[in-house]
């Protein structure tokens, strides 16, 4: 594509997916970016007609910024998005069609499976709010467990709001949906809460200084804050988000997409506010519905984002 | 029914108060060897439960014991060996048959014959031969009947009275004993009596060719035999002394017949085997005992006393013999050994735990009660918030809301080591790094291993202690150690202060010792620090390099593996309060370090070592059975000693003490509800000092009722420095919004809670000069508050509305269960104490009431207030309304919300909370807990059942005292898992609870649930109360308590389905301990034993 980085925005012509591009348009600025729209078909079309059927003329985009490619969409999306130039890939949660029941389109599922690369899922039915086409991500929302794996993963998320100049505000959910850290290092929503007035600020201080600990290139110029929400995990963070006006939900895959992460991601995809931000290596052989063979069967089927 | 209960004699007095016995027997002795007839048993006959209870717990603890006798194996085992548990039979000799046999156990306690001394056909015929000529001659020359007993092994007993009424004299019958037959033998022709018969034994046994005969005599025979107790001493020193290196020093040797009668050695005059080794008699010793030995008289039940008074020490952290250097120190805090298990908590085996590490800094913490160091490394990380808290030094900052906070001093444990020009790493995942808190000595061992690139290895092994022989000194003593010779360099220094503390003279460099005073940015107290460093290799300094900084130090060297090095730094640091100082604290310092560096480390240390000894022995807990709780309680008492000092009366104990910044150090009523009991206890005078804190802060605590609209004292619900409310008023919530903070005007039980403490103390020290001069005001004010706090309604009854109780989940409550029952009880105790000064010290009384201005309308309306004031309690059930309202709340069942994944009212909800019956932490139960003996049984039960379900312990103040009122109230399972939930807050590392610092009233209710729980002690106006009971895994529980001036050891042990209790006053006169219905006066040395049933109602005095 380019030798300058890129957000990478995945288009497939439907209007679902078309309400990614003015995001991912934003976040580019916001990196010095430039967006790559790509386009996959199952055999080659002129560029010509794939502008026209996209609507990329009334969207104002730039001639350069299409890339066709042909074949199955997930691995030609996942081909595309492991470019090294590649600084963040946004699709929308699905494309023209969703199984009935699901908030995650299956090429989508497997694109986050096997991409490498931070990816910002758009929920199409959160994007009617003006605020997520025209303002900046600012206020990124990042819910944490408490474990000590988790907080050593939290590296690429300093980096990406460093880069956004955004804050970072770490959210903890009580829960009986989420285990309570169990290692050595751990730190839990507080159990016991003799004074409040003590015990809030003590614990926020202490969940940012861990954070510091367990990543100490974690950038000075990005604020931390702590909260505590309680209630059913996705419900939870959602309405959190909802109601301090976050720009972002960021989830980490730390190492591997596993069972926790994928089934808190549909949680919180169901009614999401905002962008959900997926950052962290995936390692796709821990994740059966991210077998090759499993995407190029979604591929016959006709699935796009 | 006869009873264990017994007066000791005069002369065995001083053995039963340990202070005061001989100095030799101040001792931990690794082997005890003892006689068996007349010392550990009366006779053969003998119930010996409780000995066998006392000689187990020994060789539990890793002391041998040996019995030599001169009856058979079978005897000694009937009564002593087959009661032992068998996995601790290991370390039980038994010596029978006068040093023929010698008996000893493997590791599943089989026995097994050690050693046999085998007779050859020629020494039988010898010896039937002499004992027939013996007896044959005697006969001849007396006409009197004698007789040979013959089945002895290796000897032949002449029985010279074999009358009826002589056939099995107890040794208590010597004296008569020897006048028989000393009587019957002259009487009938021989002059010179036992000791003539004697000497013909001897005699004839060379005649028939036994030349090295034992023949001794136990008054009723002559026995004549091929060894004695010499030869089986013999063998312990060959076989058990020499192998496990036990030097005399550490023996003692029990017996009861050491001096001579009729002329003969003592039949245990045998047993001394080295002038070395301790030994003591317990007999009557009519003549005297050898110069050498310890009369203490007493007969057995001294001797168990005696061994009691060992398991005591044995339990202690040892003492040792000479002054305990750094290396020992540090050698005893790395012991691995299973022995000092309990006595230490570690690191070690773990990988170094970043995230982890602030609790770890906590939990490692050395302090004093006036310097607290966090167990920061000596090389800090990104993970490192080291810090040396001083009690009492606070700032508060200029602002709307100024909330006092602690400051800490300059980091001063810094260390940087460089080895050929390359700064050691100081990435923690790099190397070995264990750290060990000794709670023995109260140091804190830390060890670091590593290797440079090229593999060349060094190792920094780091003791360091604030005295508690002298509080303002901090010491760090650094042994570095290498592989290979190397270059390094050692670099130290004083790390810059906290911006809030400014200079006031700052050190130059050069002086001796360097010092530096800073003031505190409020200007309401300094802080000096004076440190002296040095090097030393092999007994040499070595030269430090001029430094142009103060405080900073730098060694160049080349070390070698043969040459290790020390470092040693000593600081003294001084806090004075601004308005008070009259002079400069950095003067106090430099003066407290010249003082120290006259004495050097090594004594600095061991005065340290000895007062925390002095400190355990008063104090410690012992339980076996139960590592865990073992653990817990060790933990708990070694910061609850670390957190007080006696010495100030002007500072008390934060929620954190000085462990973490967490609470801001401030004070709340944990410190007299949680903290005291122990102190009161086991420290009278750190229990005055805290409270006299309280007294100096009354002037705040009268001008806070004063600004409420009320009269008296109201304390302050957090107070630092002054006494002044520092509670903040808000605080922004885990959800981002503000929350307003009430406790700091409406938590008022705060008053009484002091005026019990104060109570507390009273009744346990009859501290009258401290009633005198600060308790009895502190009661009348807090009492005066109460009455002008209650409203007289339409109804005919006071109320005290809009209040927080100990649920804090309910907020502007009214008629709160735990405020008012506490507020009649400060009344009463106001006017109690009001008859009590008139009574008493009149002259005291008319002082006080004119300063107060008390008048007897005043006294009149407390009174009507205590008798009318609303106390919830129903009159029908008993069941006590927790506040007005309360039952009508929405009922929730909390069942569903285990394990919680939050605080309550976080998983709930505040509102729902507000709405619900779910209580925060104990307040009707805590009620029940501090005014026990004012609810009948059935209530106290009904409330617990009824409230217990209801409480969701989103305080840490909760469980241990659910674990006290369950363990009063006999559910020992639900006491046994408040207790390790209470354990756990503080030791858990995957929760992240202690990186503040530890929870120190939690630590102190973990005591008082073991003791006022589980041992179920409380105060009686003559003495005290007990009620035991332990968890199934406890096998015994042992604590000492004080109670005015009385010093009193507690054992509760279970030996199948039976519960013992003894109980000895060590020191002091007699008090009267009650125990479930029974009551006994018991008298200074005495040891008092009852044992019940499992089922029993009752316990029943121990039969003899």
């Amino acid at each position: 594509m380019t030798t300058h980085p890129v957000v990478l925005v995945a288009l497939d012509g439907s209007p679902a997916a078309a309400t990614a591009l003015p995001i991912a348009r934003t976040i580019a600025a916001q990196l010095g970016a430039e967006t790559a729209i790509l386009h996959v078909t199952a055999a080659p079309v002129s560029e010509h007609d794939v502008r026209q059927y996209l609507q990329l003329k009334q969207a104002g985009a730039m001639e350069s910024d299409l890339h066709l490619r042909v074949g199955d969409p997930a691995t030609m999306i996942v081909q595309a998005a492991n470019e090294a130039t590649v600084a963040l890939v946004v699709l929308t949660t699905h494309g023209r069609t969703i199984e009935q029941g699901r908030h995650l389109g299956r090429v989508a599922e497997s694109i986050i499976a096997a991409a490498t690369q931070p990816i910002l899922l758009v929920r199409p039915e959160a994007t009617t709010t003006p605020m997520h086409h025209t303002e900046e991500v600012r206020r990124l929302l990042l819910p944490l467990g408490g474990a000590p794996a988790t907080m050593a993963a939290l590296h690429p998320v300093g980096a990406l709001a460093a880069q956004l100049d955004a804050s970072v505000d770490l959210l903890y959910v009580a829960s009986h949906d989420q285990d309570r850290p169990a290692e050595i290092g751990g730190i839990a929503a507080p159990r016991y809460v003799d004074q409040p007035q003590h015990e809030w600020p003590h614990w926020a201080s202490e969940v940012i200084e861990r954070v510091h600990i367990a990543d100490t290139e974690w950038p000075a110029t990005v604020p931390l804050r702590v909260y505590l929400a309680q209630g059913e995990s996705g419900a939870a963070i959602n309405d959190f988000a909802a109601t301090h006006k976050h720009d972002a939900i960021i989830m980490v895959r730390h190492g591997r997409a596993g069972p926790g992460l994928m089934s808190l991601l549909h949680a919180a995809l169901e009614a999401a506010p905002c962008p959900v931000l997926l950052v962290g290596g995936a390692q796709h052989e821990h994740l059966p519905e991210a077998s090759p063979s499993r995407i190029a069967e979604l591929g016959e089927r006709g699935h796009v984002t | 029914m006869s009873t264990v209960t017994r007066t000791l004699p005069t002369s065995a007095m001083s053995l039963a108060e340990p202070p005061a016995i001989t100095p030799a027997l101040q001792h931990s002795f690794r082997a005890i060897l003892f006689d068996w007839d007349g010392t550990a048993v009366v006779d053969r006959e003998e119930d010996a439960t409780a000995l066998i209870g006392i000689v187990e717990a020994l060789l539990r603890l890793d002391v041998w014991a040996a019995v030599v006798t001169g009856t058979n194996f079978g005897n000694i085992d009937r009564q002593l060996c087959r009661h032992i548990a068998p996995a601790w039979r290991r370390r039980l000799l038994v010596c029978v048959n006068r040093g023929s046999e010698v008996y000893g156990f493997d590791r599943q306690g089989t026995s097994s014959r050690r050693y046999l001394r085998v007779a050859t056909p020629a020494e039988e015929q010898a010896l039937t031969a002499t004992a027939d000529a013996v007896r044959d001659q005697l006969v001849a020359r007396t006409g009197l009947e004698i007789r040979v007993v013959y089945d002895r092994l290796n000897r032949r007993k002449i029985d010279l009275i074999p009358l009826p009424a002589w056939a099995d004299p107890p040794k208590a019958r010597l004296g008569e004993l020897l006048a028989a037959v000393e009587g019957r033998l002259r009487g009938a022709g021989l002059p010179g009596g036992l000791g003539e018969a004697v000497t013909l034994a001897e005699r004839l046994a060379r005649e028939h060719g036994l030349p090295d005969a034992r023949c001794t005599t136990d008054v009723k025979h002559i026995e004549i035999g091929l060894t004695d107790k010499s030869d089986a001493m013999a063998w312990l020193r060959r076989e058990l002394l020499a192998p496990e290196g036990i030097v005399w020093r550490d023996v003692l040797i029990g017996g009861d017949e050491f001096g001579p009668i009729a002329g003969f050695a003592g039949s245990d005059d045998l047993l001394r085997g080295n002038d070395e080794a301790v030994v003591v008699s317990v007999g009557p010793e009519p003549n005297g005992v050898p110069s050498g030995v310890i009369h203490l008289g007493g007969g057995p039940i001294q001797f168990r006393t005696l061994l009691a008074d060992q398991v005591w020490r044995q339990a202690l952290p040892r003492r040792d013999q000479r002054p305990p250097s750094a290396s020992r120190i540090a050698d005893i805090a790395a012991d691995r050994s299973p022995r000092r298990a309990a006595w230490r908590m570690e690191d070690a085996g773990e990988a170094y735990q970043t995230l982890s590490e602030h609790d770890r800094e906590s939990r490692f913490t050395v302090s004093n009660g006036f310097l607290g160091v966090r167990g920061s490394r000596e090389q800090p990380t990104v993970a490192s918030q080291p810090r040396t808290y001083l009690a009492g030094l606070f700032n508060t900052p200029s602002g709307e809301h100024p909330i006092p906070a602690p400051l800490s001093a300059p980091n001063w444990l810094r260390l940087q080591v460089t080895m050929d020009g390359v700064p050691l790493p100081l990435d923690p995942a790099q190397g070995v790094y264990l750290r060990t808190l000794d709670y023995a000595h109260g140091t804190l061992v830390t060890e670091w291993r590593l290797e440079d690139p090229t593999g060349r290895g060094i190792r920094l092994r780091a003791l360091r202690f604030v005295s508690l022989a002298d509080r303002t000194l901090a010491v760090q003593i650094v042994r570095i150690e290498v592989a290979q010779p190397v270059w390094l360099a050692l670099d130290t220094s004083l790390e810059p202060p906290d911006d809030r503390l400014l200079p006031v003279r700052a050190a130059s460099v050069g002086t001796e010792p360097e010092s530096a005073t800073w003031r505190t940015a409020d200007g309401t107290g300094q802080l000096a620090v004076a440190i002296v460093a040095t090097l030393r290799c092999g007994g040499e300094t070595i030269p430090d390099d001029p430094c142009r900084e103060p405080f900073r130090h730098r060694w160049g060297w080349v070390a070698t593996p043969d040459r290790p090095v020390t470092f040693t730094r000593v600081v003294a640091a001084v806090r004075d309060r601004a308005e008070a100082a009259t002079t400069d604290p950095g003067d106090t310092a430099r003066a407290a370090l010249r003082r120290a560096r006259r004495r050097g480390p090594v004594r600095l240390l061991a005065a340290h070592a000895r007062a925390w000894a002095a400190r355990w022995a008063e104090s410690d807990i012992a339980v076996a059975g139960d590592d865990r709780s073992q653990a817990a309680l060790r933990f708990a008492i070694y910061h609850l000693v670390s957190a007080a000092n006696p010495d100030d009366p002007r500072v008390s104990i934060g929620a954190r003490a000085l462990t973490g910044d967490s609470y801001l150090g401030h004070v709340f009523w944990d410190t007299e509800i949680f903290l005291l009991p122990f102190y009161i206890f086991t420290w009278p005078d750190a229990a005055r000092a805290l409270l006299m804190y309280r007294y100096h802060t009354l002037t705040a605590a009268r001008a806070k009722a004063t600004r409420l609209g009320y009269r008296g004292a109201l304390y302050a619900w957090e107070s630092a420095r002054t006494g002044e409310e520092a509670t903040p008023p808000f605080v922004i919530g885990p959800d981002g919004r503000v929350i307003p903070i009430r406790c700091g005007t409406d938590e008022q039980h705060i008053s009484a809670d002091i005026a019990y403490a104060v109570w507390q103390y009273w009744q346990a020290t009859d501290d009258s000069v401290f009633l005198q001069v600060a308790g009895a005001e502190i009661l009348l004010e807090t009492a005066r508050f109460w009455s002008s706090r209650s409203g007289l309604e339409a109804d005919g009854r006071y109320h005290i509305r809009g209040v927080i109780g100990p649920d804090e989940y309910h907020e502007g409550v009214d008629d709160n269960a735990f405020t008012n029952g506490m507020a009649i009880w400060n009344l009463e105790r106001g006017l109690e104490v009001a008859t009590l000064l008139r009574d008493r010290w009149p002259e005291r009384w008319t002082a006080l009431r004119d300063q107060l201005a008390l008048s007897p309308d005043e006294l009149a309306r407390w009174r009507d207030v205590a008798d009318r004031l609303v106390t919830g309690v129903d009159a029908a059930g008993g069941l006590i309304e927790q506040f007005a309202g309360f039952f009508a709340l929405e009922s929730v069942d909390l069942r569903a919300f285990i394990p919680w994944v939050a605080a309550p009212d976080v998983v709930l909800g505040t509102e729902r909370t507000r709405r619900s019956q779910v209580v925060k932490q104990a307040d009707v139960v805590m009620l029940l807990a501090l005014l026990w003996d004012r609810f009948p049984p059935a209530v106290r039960e009904a409330n617990f059942r009824y409230y217990e379900p209801r409480t969701g312990h989103g305080s840490s103040l909760s469980p241990a005292i659910h674990a006290l009122v369950a363990a009063r109230l006999g559910d020992l399972p639900l006491a046994e898992r408040f207790f390790a939930q209470a354990a756990a807050i503080d030791l858990d590392d995957t929760t992240g609870d202690a990186a503040g610092g530890v929870h120190i009233a939690t630590l102190g209710g973990l005591w008082q649930a073991a003791v006022l729980g589980f041992a179920g002690l409380q105060l009686a106006p003559d003495g005290l109360r007990f009620d035991p009971r332990l968890p199934d895994r406890w096998d015994t529980l042992r604590f000492p308590v004080q109670w005015r001036g009385r010093h009193v050891r507690i054992e509760i042990r279970r030996i199948a389905a039976t519960l013992t209790a003894n109980i000895t006053l060590v020191r002091g006169s007699a008090l009267i301990v009650y125990l479930g219905t029974r009551t006994h006066r018991l008298a200074r040395g005495q040891s008092w034993t009852c044992r019940r049933e499992s089922g029993a109602p009752q316990w029943q005095e121990e039969a003899q």
